[in-house]
């Protein structure tokens, strides 16, 4: 029994499913890293479907974890919460880009902030995340979407400025498309957001993505 | 908690609602019918292609594993209606099951593991995956092979090749 028991990571071996749930729980470095273990868990974080960046941002870290992973396994989930610097936040439409290309996309998190000095600025540049060059009305047409996260937070020298004109039109063709995704962080509703020249952050979220069906208990 | 009791045929008798598991130790359960079928997938389909007065056997999930299952889907279908953990249902009480249901011993979180991966109870399986992951986090691969009890099959060399493969991983 007890020789049963040992190696339960491993030798008895979880499925590679329930692999890919606990390392969905992880930063990619940390599931990455977890190819040092054995054999069994070499490859796993490459079929994993989602991805997670929670630390200073690294650009070639980022690159390198879409380029070496898995390309037949689709994204079901991309998060970046990081500081980075100026020139890394070019590379960020490039990275959404690549997630949306998912169609099985589920849920997509994206939260940058600039640091100096240890100290948390606000986003600076505002050109990097028009939401066409972020791709963002196209990711909306996922069908598997669940949550869009864009979080930019205020308080430092500047915000993201939308373009005022192209904003709420995709949140208005957004919410028509897909009315139960809806709803804004800071207690506003998208309503109450066109014409908003600052948008700290919004979140959309709906209970179940549209892939499925709706009468799962 | 479960009922449990030897399962001779004479006793078969079903009693409204109840429907009948056999753990891979051979232990019997009793258990309401809409609480697990809400829950689990697996147990439903079970139900409905109509195992009647007959146990549902789970044959590796041990009598420990399933009765805290059980225990789970009773919590949940009660006060969470089964309903995801960011449903408004999910209040403080189901919280603070989930976080002590949390705390069991490794082996245990193993078994509930593959338990709810055979049952098909996502939300149990979800818990049980983000425990293991917060055990792994600040663990270096020595420790994390000792927690886990991860024998290093890697030949030296391989073992090189791979920290070569992951560098840019570390940091």
């Amino acid at each position: 029994m007890r020789r049963m028991r040992r190696q339960r990571l491993h030798q008895r071996g979880l499925p590679d499913h329930v692999l890919h749930e606990i390392l969905a729980c992880l930063p990619t470095r940390i599931a990455v890293s977890a190819s040092l273990l054995s054999r069994r868990w070499r490859t796993v974080w490459t079929t994993s479907p989602d991805l997670s960046f929670t630390t200073g941002l690294s650009p070639s870290f980022v690159d390198s974890a879409l380029r070496l992973r898995d390309p037949a396994v689709p994204l079901r989930s991309f998060s970046l919460v990081a500081a980075s610097a100026d020139s890394d936040r070019a590379q960020l439409p490039s990275w959404i880009r690549r997630a949306a290309a998912s169609t099985a996309l589920e849920c997509l998190t994206v939260r940058t902030y600039a640091q100096k000095h240890g100290r948390r600025l606000g986003i600076v540049s505002a050109a990097a995340f028009h939401p066409p060059s972020l791709g963002v009305p196209e990711v909306l047409r996922l069908p598997s979407l669940r949550v869009l996260e864009l979080a930019f937070p205020g308080g430092g020298i500047t915000q993201v400025e939308w373009p005022a004109a192209r904003f709420p039109t995709f949140l208005a063709e957004a919410r028509s498309r897909q009315p139960k995704l809806v709803s804004a962080r800071r207690g506003r509703h998208l309503e109450q957001l066109p014409g908003a020249q600052v948008l700290p952050a919004v979140a959309l979220r709906r209970r179940r993505s549209l892939a499925r069906s709706s009468s799962m208990i | 908690m479960a009922t449990t009791g030897a399962s001779d045929g004479a006793s078969a008798a079903k009693k409204e609602g109840l429907v009948t598991l056999m753990s891979g130790d051979g232990e019997i359960f009793e258990v309401e019918a809409a609480a697990v079928a809400a829950l689990s997938v697996t147990i439903r389909h079970a139900i409905e292609e109509g195992f009647g007065d007959r146990p549902i056997p789970l044959p590796i999930v041990g009598a420990r594993a399933l009765a805290l299952a059980v225990e789970y889907c009773r919590k949940h279908h009660s006060l969470g209606g089964g309903a995801g953990e960011d449903s408004a249902a999910y209040d403080d009480e189901l919280r603070a099951f989930d976080h002590n249901l949390a705390k069991v011993d490794r082996d245990t979180l193993f078994d509930l593991i593959e338990a709810a991966n055979y049952l098909e109870i996502e939300g149990l399986l979800n818990l049980m995956c983000r425990t293991v992951a917060e055990m792994m986090k600040g663990k270096s691969v020595e420790e994390l092979r000792r927690t886990f009890d991860v024998s290093n099959d890697y030949t030296p060399e391989e073992e090189e090749e791979v920290r070569r493969e992951v560098s840019w991983a570390l940091d």
